[in-house]
């Protein structure tokens, strides 16, 4: 028995979600991957707040978040979750079209786990998300308390 | 009773009597005197003394007849009587054999007989033959007489030789001090003259006298005679005053026309004199003792000074600037006319203190303060104040002064100058307003400039994140239709979707060359000695998948250690290496040349290939962003690399060019700046 773990994709463009979310089907990655579309969508999530109150216990895997978001930008994002005492242990990848080392340099600064810059093409911009999601996904041992989703079927 | 006869007296008296006249030629004799001398009175009469009786005829200047002559001298001169003692002098004599001429001894004394007016008219001489006694005296010692006739001969000698020697001494004495006083006269640094009688003549000259006129023959010549220039010129009318009235006559800084050469052009003499009036025994003037300082060099050099001062005065009158002088004491004590003009002030009113009433009340206190301070001191100062024009405008002036400090190193005061720097002042208010302005401006416009920069930065941000994302989203989607819906599409259609991935995938390429490009001038120079042989080494290795399946041969010379970015340097060497490596692939052998030189101040490091080259026509079209000289189907690229090298290159405070021709290769050049000379230039 197999147990998924979920994945939390933060990402305001319906496009690159759908890329992203087409680019985990390509690589055969079966994760579940919660999309919300903004900052404070994805704080209520983690929060279990706002729309989410209902969702299951647990944290994600991993969170991917994209930067520059409307409302709540991804850097606020991030700050949050590295300085909640709950939530700090959660992983979060950046995923970004920005290679701004000011971007760079506040991530790393208020914690980030890796960094990662969507390539252009899509062919490699579905290696890396295999690469990613296989990484932190499968082989990486989330914290205790990650949700997982049982594979029974 | 008859009246006495003198004559007759005279005649008769036993003691040899006679007179001369100031010639010394004989006036009279008495009979006592002819007979001593064996003479009669006829032969004598009106002859030379010495003519007639001159002691020794072969030796005329012998020393009887010179100790004569000098009595009488001393006669003629002191108007006092004279006594010669004992004098050996051989005068004829009656003898039984006739008349011979014989040494005798005399004792004789010359009395002056004086004129009307005191003067010598004659001398009358008596004298004693004594010529026994001294025989007497010489047998005495020569036979060593009896003890009581030597004694008679004591007494007697004690008796009329012993009177005879005191005179003698006196004389002597007198005759000394008459030496001394005459050396006096002769060496005193003042002119000394004696003017005898009512026409002036002279009788005694100093040498400083003598130096005054010229060195010209004067004793015994009138003033009017030895002096001719001087007739017209008052100072014979003078002496006559002196002379008639007995009253001395001062003269002060008295010029005189005269001539100080003998024959010479009279010249202008001044003199310091005194004409004092002697008098004679009789108590009447007998002449005019004059003496005086030649004060001529003084008064030139008075005048050389008055002059300078005046020429001071007339240039200090007319210089454009104000000149002022003050005393030891802080006091001014001249002002030039251009004061006056200035200020409206009038001579009375600027001297002294009173050119402070026309400073600036706020200055004027410190401006007395700094005069004083400097006065004691003795130091130069500079002080700017302000001044009351006549028109009333107070005016911004420097004034500044300098010590005035005697030959002998004596503080005199100050000499100073006023200058009119209002002009200046105002000029320099206007550019220190100008600079402030500009100040300002340069505030203003660096302050507009990090605005754009910083809008620059987020536009550089919006298109990474922005641009980036649909170029990435078009390539997706592309893919995407490609890969599922292949099957649905026609050959055109899927050549069209292929072109727009293409398209999507260069413009993605371009976007991230253009953000390269931005931040290449933004990033901080991070400079480091750095070691171009390894560096090219390291790009070298890096470029091999490149050089895959090519003949490439390189020629890398000997490389430097260069002041320098490495990421930086890395990146221009790797744009220049790679540009070599692209354009030569068409060679069957591609042939890389890479070194180095040092120039001044600067390293030089070139890159050259074989390749296809460039018409120099476009050779500044290179380094231009976004520029080709080649289509994309020939060699790939976006036009950005060169454009970086030259960027990077630049910031290094280096230059960069390039030579090259069609088909015939290309050298890219590049300089870096040595360390000290290196500075950060931004881009």
């Amino acid at each position: 028995m197999t147990e998924l773990k979920r994945v939390l994709l933060v990402e305001d463009s319906p496009n690159d979600a759908e890329l992203t979310l087409e680019a985990f089907a390509e690589s055969g990655l079966a994760n579940e991957v919660v999309w919300v579309r903004d900052g404070r969508e994805a704080l209520d999530y983690l929060y279990k707040e706002g729309t989410f109150a209902e969702r299951p216990d647990g944290l994600p895997a991993v969170v991917l978040l994209d930067l520059k978001m409307p409302k709540v930008d991804g850097l606020q994002v991030l700050e949050q979750i590295k300085t909640n005492s709950q939530l700090k242990t959660v992983p979060v990848v950046m995923l970004t079209s920005s290679r701004e080392e000011a971007d760079l340099a506040r991530s790393y600064g208020l914690g980030v786990n890796a960094y990662v810059v969507k390539p252009v093409g899509f062919p490699e911009f579905v290696k890396a998300l295999k690469d990613l999601g296989l990484f932190w996904a499968v082989v990486n041992e989330p914290p205790p308390g990650s949700l997982r989703r049982s594979n029974l079927s | 009773m008859h009246p006495l006869d003198f004559g007759e007296i005279f005649r008769l008296s036993p003691n040899p009597y006679m007179v001369l006249d100031r010639q010394l030629r004989y006036v009279a004799a008495n009979d006592a005197y002819l007979r001593s001398t064996a003479s009669r009175l006829e032969d004598i009469k009106g002859r030379y003394l010495f003519e007639l009786f001159p002691h020794d005829p072969d030796n005329p200047n012998n020393a009887s007849m010179v100790m004569l002559r000098t009595s009488l001298e001393r006669v003629l001169a002191s108007r006092a009587p004279d006594v010669l003692a004992l004098i050996p002098y051989r005068v004829p004599m009656n003898t039984e054999t006739g008349v011979v001429v014989k040494e005798r001894f005399w004792s004789a004394t010359h009395v002056p007989l004086l004129d009307e007016r005191g003067e010598v008219a004659y001398i009358l001489q008596h004298t004693v033959d004594v010529t026994e006694l001294e025989q007497l005296k010489q047998a005495a010692n020569e036979a060593k007489m009896e003890w009581r006739e030597t004694a008679t001969s004591a007494v007697m000698e004690a008796g009329v030789l012993g009177r005879a020697r005191m005179l003698q001494e006196t004389n002597r004495l007198l005759d000394s001090e008459r030496r001394h006083l005459r050396g006096l006269f002769e060496q005193a640094p003042s002119f000394m003259c004696f003017l005898r009688g009512k026409d002036h003549v002279f009788e005694l000259v100093n040498p400083a006298y003598a130096q005054l006129v010229g060195q010209r023959e004067l004793v015994g010549k009138p003033v009017r005679e030895a002096l001719p220039e001087v007739v017209d010129q008052g100072f014979i009318a003078l002496l006559d005053r002196v002379f008639t009235t007995g009253e001395p006559f001062i003269g002060r800084g008295v010029g005189v026309s005269i001539q100080r050469r003998a024959g010479g052009p009279l010249e202008d003499a001044y003199v310091d004199f005194i004409y004092q009036p002697i008098q004679g025994v009789d108590g009447s003037v007998a002449g005019i003792f004059v003496q005086g300082h030649d004060i001529t060099e003084q008064k030139r050099t008075e005048a050389a000074l008055k002059e300078s001062e005046a020429r001071f005065r007339n240039m200090a009158d007319h210089a454009p600037v104000i000149l002022w002088v003050t005393d030891a004491s802080a006091s001014c004590t001249y002002l030039s006319k251009v004061w006056y003009d200035f200020t409206g002030q009038t001579e009375g009113m600027g001297l002294g203190e009173g050119w402070l009433s026309v400073v600036h009340p706020d200055d004027a206190r410190a401006a007395a303060d700094a005069l004083r301070a400097a006065t004691e001191r003795r130091e130069a100062f500079r002080r700017e104040m302000r001044l009351r024009r006549q028109d009333g405008e107070y005016r911004w002036v420097l004034n500044s002064a300098t010590p005035r400090v005697s030959p002998t190193g004596e503080f005199l005061g100050f000499i100073g100058s006023v200058l009119d720097i209002t002009e200046i002042k105002r000029a320099e208010e206007e550019m220190r307003r100008f600079n402030q302005q500009l100040e300002r401006r340069v505030q203003e416009r660096t302050a507009a400039l990090l605005e754009a920069n910083k809008e620059l930065e987020s536009f550089s941000y919006s298109v990474s994140h922005d641009l980036r994302a649909p170029l990435r989203h078009i390539m997706g989607f592309a893919q995407l239709l490609e890969s599922r819906s292949s099957a649905n599409l026609d050959a055109t259609a899927r050549r069209h979707v292929k072109t727009i991935a293409d398209a999507a995938r260069q413009g993605g390429k371009l976007v991230d060359d253009l953000l390269e490009f931005s931040r290449m001038g933004r990033t901080e120079l991070k400079k480091a000695s750095v070691s171009l042989r390894d560096l090219v080494a390291e790009v070298q290795r890096e470029l091999s998948p490149e050089m895959e399946g090519r003949k490439v041969q390189w020629r890398v010379g000997t490389l430097p250690e260069v002041q320098a970015d490495p990421a930086l340097l890395r990146l221009v060497l790797k744009n220049l290496l790679a540009n070599a490596l692209k354009y030569s692939r068409l060679r069957e052998e591609a042939v890389i040349e890479v070194g180095a030189s040092e120039g001044e101040g600067e390293t030089e490091v070139f890159v050259r290939d074989n390749g296809v080259g460039f018409e120099m026509q476009y050779v500044d079209k290179l380094f231009g962003v976004f520029q080709r000289l080649h289509r994309p189907e020939q060699f790939e690229g976006t036009g950005i690399g060169l454009a970086n090298v030259r960027r990077i290159i630049a910031r290094h405070g280096g230059r960069t060019w390039a030579e090259g021709a069609v088909d015939q290769g290309a050298t890219f050049h590049f300089t870096l700046p040595h360390a000290e000379v290196a500075r950060s230039l931004s881009a």
